[in-house]
């Protein structure tokens, strides 16, 4: 059947089931109150956390069986050494076809998942994103059952629905103190925010935290508290400092990114959405982090101050908040070591977990209380329909975020990318795989022009009169291929080897190969 | 004899073109050739029809070049090795 | 044209983003910017994006290789026929250079049904001589429709700074802005290197503004609203020029006084002249200046 983002859906996918495809709603909290996993703890009369240097004994401790679903999280980035510890030891302990639940999957782990995929250790990933070589290995069909892939947000809910419960939590954490609290604050391996990581720390059967530092002072802030912490094995080491920290993020001098960034300044000026107290977050790109720095000018000469700024993490951010931009920062994953450090001394510095930040079900949620969201993608096209986990080619390289989540949330969201990357088109008929759909997306800006979404007519409105030249989205793609050319379509397989959930947990497209 | 044109750094093209007596054959690699592969065909055929050009030797490699940048680095090649004196 | 961008004219990248920064024109260098051994590649680049149109081909100039190279002429039968217009000719020196230069363009106009005349040149004097001849020049061809000032040649030529003193740059700049306005051509200022110093940049462009340059050239798309702004009339004086053009239009011709100043028809033609530009490059008058 068709869904609602005019993608071919199966009703029954091998090794996942029956799905539900997706439907266009308009926005809103589901019905069902939040459904928290019930999940029966095994009654222990030794509640306080262990801690060991044991990991195999954690291991059995856990009741883990074949089969079972474990989790981490990518906080670690580029200097996560603990994914391939931890799995290099499941596969010697013979566990076989687990489920393995990530918030995403980059660096180090790359590599030491697909080891275990081939030694038959994991059958199933859900994740929100993954890279080169687990991305061929996807396309090459040797991954047992299709990846489900997530946004920040869905995986979220799923987790606290009960729809993904997970047997164990493997949770690295810069430091653990005595009693078992956990942070990303403090420590050697600093890394930042746990916002990934508090989910699964919430709702897991089982959890073991992970670090290569253990305090006996009392931490100065805490991300997971010990009443969610099974155990606790301390490791030589979690990780690399330096990939951790990464270096700071340099903000682009190229001239098209730089004018693409100018022009989307425009569009939030125009659209009159800069005004005391909104709430803004862009993505981590070149060109997002360029809109947030001419953004920071405008502010400037404008007086205005905003309620608060989130996502991502990086130091300019931090900067921005001290300066006296935003009120506050909600950080669910912090960037680098600025931002690490001042979500562990300023209270105006919050963390925020997945479901927090980005769980539809959440009341609370940060994502729909956006005015603006800054998105880049791979592709878009005359649907507005993002994608940013495909290459125009079917290849994966890319990652699903909490793109679908604050696209949904945000009162404005604008995409920004160049028209084309090389030779190759991001403005086209129609993309590769939906990963966001077009009915949350707004405005696109590129060097080229900007394009309106037509349901949006009061934006329209007030961008015509604010002098802009707003193109009709067909004829940008028009102009567009002019230049470039016209693509072929790459060779379409028939095999499923992936689907994108959207946020509600209906199925938004698949990947095929 | 053999000249080029063009050079490898993104959205060009490295043309290289020899006056060898063989009906023309034309090497094309490029990164996007399951995109573009069929229009470089078709580009760099015509380009050597127009100029006359029905025997030799022709490698191209594409680093995501527009069309007209094909065009012109396959011309300016040819022109190289007819201003050498070549029979092309 | 306030702005000149300078691109490259054999790196493709740079010639399909050239039009998309707001620069009145564009310059494609075959000259300076481009390799000896790469000259004729890049010649057929720049005439590929001309014949398919990649560049916008109305504001759009080429700077062809010098009078002393023996690489113009090929340059010309190459472009024109692919449909450039306006020539950028660098290191003038002698009037006969331009004519040399004219003579082989209306042959190349005949031979490729061009209209004759169709193509204008822009001559840059960059050395001594050249701005020493730069009115005998002037007067050497029809085809030329302004002139440009090359400030780097020229200092090395003097022995001299080119940076943050202006002053020296003064006797060049007025003797090749008076002999534009003798001949009805514009004049275009030298490009500013510094591309971190932005007070710099507008200083310069101040200075070449006020001693009657109606433009300058850049080499990075960070300078254009910088010199576009200086060279577009500012609210105030579009709102001087209006009060002046309405009153003056009141009296039967002849003198008068406008807000304590004298008007007669010079002043009135630049009063025109300033609506007219503020026109074209979108300047309003603010609030402020009523």
């Amino acid at each position: 059947m068709i869904n609602d983002a005019g993608r071919e859906i199966p009703e029954k996918i091998e090794g996942l089931g029956s799905v539900r495809p997706f439907r266009k709603l308009t926005l809103g909290r589901s019905d069902q109150k939040r459904n928290r996993a019930n999940i029966k703890k095994p009654l222990i009369t030794e509640r306080v956390p262990r801690i060991s240097k044991n990991l195999e004994g954690a291991i059995s401790r856990s009741g883990l069986k074949n089969r079972d679903r474990i989790s981490f999280h990518h906080h670690l980035r580029l200097g996560d050494s603990v994914v391939e510890q931890v799995l290099f030891l499941l596969e010697q302990m013979g566990y076989r076809e687990l489920i393995l639940c990530v918030s995403s999957v980059m660096g180090p782990a790359t590599a030491a998942v697909l080891r275990a995929v081939r030694g038959g250790v994991i059958r199933r990933i859900e994740t929100t994103g993954l890279k080169s070589p687990l991305s061929e290995a996807l396309q090459a069909g040797e991954i047992p059952e299709p990846v489900i892939f997530r946004s920040h947000g869905g995986r979220a809910r799923a987790i606290e629905n009960g729809e993904t419960p997970i047997n164990l939590a493997f949770i690295a954490a810069s430091e653990i103190d005595r009693e078992g609290n956990m942070t990303g604050t403090q420590g050697i391996n600093r890394f930042g925010s746990m916002g990934y990581a508090i989910v699964d720390a919430e709702n897991a059967f089982y959890v073991i935290g992970l670090t290569d530092s253990i305090t006996s002072r009392p931490l100065l802030h805490i991300s997971i508290s010990a009443c969610f912490v099974d155990e606790v094995v301390e490791l030589i080491s979690i990780g690399s400092k330096s990939q951790i920290a990464g270096g700071s993020i340099r903000i682009s001098r190229r001239p098209v990114e730089k004018l693409i960034a100018r022009r989307a300044v425009q569009v939030l000026a125009a659209a009159e959405v800069i005004k005391p107290d909104f709430s803004y977050q862009s993505g981590s790109g070149g060109i997002s982090l360029l809109v947030t720095a001419l953004l920071k000018e405008y502010m400037m000469k404008n007086e205005i101050v905003g309620s608060f700024a989130s996502g991502g993490v990086t130091g300019n951010l931090v900067d921005l908040m001290r300066d006296g931009f935003f009120d506050l920062l909600w950080d669910v994953q912090s960037f680098d070591d600025k931002a690490a450090v001042s979500l562990g001394e300023n209270p105006s510095h919050r963390e925020m977990s997945a479901s927090l930040y980005a769980n539809p079900e959440n009341p609370g949620c940060i994502a729909h209380k956006l005015d603006v969201m800054i998105l880049s993608a791979t592709e878009i096209d005359r649907d507005f329909h993002v994608n940013s986990i495909t290459g125009t080619n079917g290849r994966i390289l890319g990652a699903l975020g909490g793109a679908p989540d604050t696209a949904a949330g945000a009162g404005l969201t604008i995409v920004v990318l160049p028209s084309f990357r090389g030779r190759i088109p991001t403005v086209n008929h129609r993309v590769q795989t939906v990963c966001t759909p077009g009915n949350t997306v707004d405005v696109l800006v590129s060097e080229r022009g900007i394009a309106v979404n037509p349901q949006r007519e009061d934006l329209l409105r007030c961008l015509n009169d604010s002098g802009l030249e707003i193109f009709p989205i067909k004829e940008l793609v028009r102009k567009v291929h002019n230049l470039t050319g016209e693509p072929d379509q790459p060779i379409a397989g028939n095999r499923i080897r992936g689907v994108v959930e959207y946020r509600d947990g209906s199925i938004l497209d698949c990947i095929r190969s | 004899m053999e000249k080029s044109a063009g050079n490898l750094t993104k959205q060009d093209v490295l043309v290289r073109v020899s006056d060898d007596t063989s009906p023309l054959h034309i090497e094309i690699k490029s990164s996007v050739s399951e995109l573009y592969g069929r229009a470089h065909k078709v580009v760099a055929e015509g380009e050597f029809k127009r100029l006359n050009v029905s025997n030799g030797s022709v490698w191209i490699e594409d680093n995501q070049a527009l069309d007209f940048v094909i065009r012109a680095r396959i011309r300016a090649a040819v022109y190289e090795l007819r201003d050498s004196g070549a029979e092309i | 044209m306030r702005s000149y961008l300078y691109c490259p004219g054999n790196n493709p990248k740079m010639i399909i983003n050239a039009g998309l920064y707001g620069a009145d024109g564009l310059v494609f260098d075959l000259e300076d910017a481009v390799a000896p051994e790469k000259k004729q590649e890049a010649r057929i680049l720049l005439s590929q994006a001309f014949s398919e149109q990649i560049v916008p081909v109305e504001k759009s100039v080429v700077r062809i290789n010098g009078p002393e190279s023996d690489l113009w002429e090929k340059d010309l039968k190459e472009l024109i026929p692919a449909g450039v217009r306006v020539i950028r000719i660098p290191k003038v020196e002698h009037p006969n250079q331009v004519q040399e230069i004219s003579g082989v363009i209306e042959r190349i106009e005949s031979e490729n049904a061009v209209t004759s005349g169709a193509v204008v040149l822009q001559c840059i004097l960059e050395t001594p001589l050249g701005v020493e001849n730069v009115f005998l020049i002037g007067d050497s061809s029809s085809r030329i429709c302004s002139f440009s000032f090359g400030a780097e040649d020229y200092c090395n030529a003097l022995g001299i700074q080119r940076g943050q003193d202006l002053l020296p740059l003064d006797y060049p700049r007025s003797r090749i802005a008076s002999a534009a306005a003798a001949f009805g051509y514009s004049a275009y200022d030298t490009v500013w290197g510094f591309l971190d110093d932005e007070t710099g940049l507008k200083a310069d462009s101040v200075r070449a503004k006020s001693l009657g340059f109606v433009g300058k050239s850049l080499i990075h798309p960070d300078q254009i609203d910088i010199v576009n702004k200086v060279f577009s009339p500012t609210s105030e004086e579009l709102a001087d020029a209006r009060s002046i053009f309405e009153k003056a239009g009141l009296t039967d011709g002849g003198a008068t006084a406008v807000n304590g100043r004298m008007v007669d028809r010079p002043v009135l033609q630049r009063a025109e002249k300033t609506i007219r530009l503020a026109e074209e490059y979108g300047v309003q008058v603010s609030k402020d200046d009523k």
